[in-house]
């Protein structure tokens, strides 16, 4: 089996597609716009500047080729990863130096979402429970089925691929929950709702896939409502150091080729979140590095894609999700070598 | 989708302040048998915005729904109405049509149950 998947990476080598142009992360520019509003953060003031990037800016047409990109990616890779993973497209939250083998990994994707809910301080109380929730980037609904189930609450799904947004929705009506949750294809960047809606905006690992960070952050914080809450769980790259103005250039290489494989834009670190809400005047931000909480995640993966049947699965798929299939090393790897964290960023909007 | 899920889009196209409700184009609909629970009922009523609501309820072909909403102490005594309420908001399903910005006219497909919301490049 392992020496089987070491002759497809020769394969792919020969008949090596271009990848798609990949957009760069587009920050206010600080001629237009300089954030420096003071916001108050856990008791500190805080003067925020957001950095503008450096690189240009994405053409309409790159955008319309990742999003198709994402699309297709889901499309074709969602039915092979709910039957071998289940209904959680995201990372499982493991106690730290737990062994990937012997773990219960779907457990553990449900605990991710309940540290995330921990995290943020959600409350369960009834008056204080939230109602009306939009599950940003929901793959095929998992982590809306669970929320609604948990708080008897309202929940709206939106994504980019028909196929996710269709199995979503049989889901919910296999478990008697079509009342409550419901999944349409739309743009997280250009979310269908009007101003104000949700008390809960949840985003678990679909913000590494859109190409504008801060029209993502914009949308998330227009449509939360007042005292609303907003959970982003994420892929980032490390901070950058006080004298840094970009990673170092086998870091970008090695995030290069994991974001050809998932069809993701550039990255951003877990700061440049916090930036962002700084400047919207948000209350109690807070972030934590995950990193060594996921670490099992990845090896595990690989290990059920080294399976018979993990692996005839891949061969049956198709080109996208065997390329992203053979990517999961470089992912290890980002993580040992510190260049990738899992983050999550949280934070309160403002009351009326 | 359902009249609950349709209450809570809107067209946001740049520029368009004018985007609630979408009008409905309904091809197919399809009535689903849901289970009715009266508190869901109650908890949601606030939340609607029932002209839209029962003005697409007769799009969607059921006639059964008055045009003001009713008071909300109807909805603890008045069963029939719960059950009115209740079919047109969880069991009437577009499958097929389109859902129609008021201000611009742009047509946003229904497919399947499932309404397509993504815009385009001019539209963002």
């Amino acid at each position: 089996m392992a020496s089987a998947l070491q002759t497809l990476p020769c394969f792919l080598r020969t008949c090596q597609l271009s990848p798609p142009p990949r957009p760069s992360i587009s920050f206010p520019s600080s001629s237009s716009s300089s954030f420096s509003r003071t916001s108050q953060s856990n008791g500190r003031f805080v003067s925020a500047r957001v950095k503008a990037s450096s690189s240009s800016s994405a053409t309409a047409a790159d955008v319309r080729e990742l999003k198709d990109g994402i699309a297709e990616f889901y499309d074709e890779s969602s039915g092979i990863w709910e039957d071998i993973w289940g209904e959680h497209m995201h990372h499982g939250f493991y106690d730290p130096g737990t062994d990937a083998s012997g773990s219960d990994h779907r457990a553990a994707q449900i605990r991710m979402i309940e540290e995330s809910l921990r995290f943020a301080g959600i409350s369960e109380e009834r008056a204080k429970k939230p109602k009306r929730i939009v599950d940003v980037g929901c793959g095929i609904g998992g982590s809306s089925r669970y929320l609604a189930k948990k708080y008897g609450a309202q929940c709206q799904g939106i994504t980019l691929s028909p196929v996710q947004a269709d199995r979503a929705n049989a889901l919910a009506e296999a478990q008697g929950l079509a009342d409550k949750v419901s999944f349409r294809v739309a743009d997280a960047l250009n979310q269908p709702f009007p101003d104000g809606q949700f008390d809960l905006v949840w985003s678990m690992e679909s913000g590494e896939h859109m190409p504008d960070k801060a029209k993502f952050v914009n949308e998330l914080v227009r449509v939360a409502a007042p005292g609303g809450t907003i959970i982003i769980v994420t892929w980032c790259h490390r901070d950058l150091g006080p004298s840094e103005e970009s990673l170092q250039p086998w870091e970008k290489e090695l995030l290069k080729r994991i974001c050809d494989a998932y069809y993701l834009p550039d990255w951003c670190s877990a700061s440049d979140y916090v930036k962002l809400f700084q400047s919207l005047s948000f209350q109690d931000i807070k972030t934590d590095d995950w990193s060594e909480h996921v670490a099992p995640f990845w090896p595990a993966v690989i290990r059920s894609a080294l399976t018979w049947k993990g692996f005839t699965s891949l061969l049956r798929s198709g080109f996208k999700t065997l390329r992203g299939a053979l990517v999961m090393p470089l992912m290890i790897e980002g993580y040992q070598k510190g260049v990738i964290k899992f983050a999550i960023i949280t934070c309160r909007k403002p009351p009326e | 989708m359902r009249l609950l899920t349709h209450n809570m889009l809107s067209c946001n196209i740049k520029g368009v302040t004018n985007g609630f409700p979408l009008r409905i184009e309904a091809e197919k609909v399809v009535e689903k048998q849901l289970e009715i629970n009266h508190d869901f009922l109650r908890n949601i009523f606030p939340k609607i915005d029932w002209k839209a609501f029962s003005d697409a309820s007769r799009i969607m072909g059921y006639h059964e729904l008055p045009e003001e909403p009713p008071e909300p102490s109807v909805l603890e005594s008045d069963a029939e109405f719960l059950g009115k309420f209740h079919h047109a908001l969880l069991e009437l399903h577009l499958e097929e049509g389109a859902l129609i910005c008021p201000e611009t006219g742009r047509k946003f497909p229904v497919s399947k149950g499932i309404p397509n919301m993504l815009l385009l490049e001019d539209e963002v």
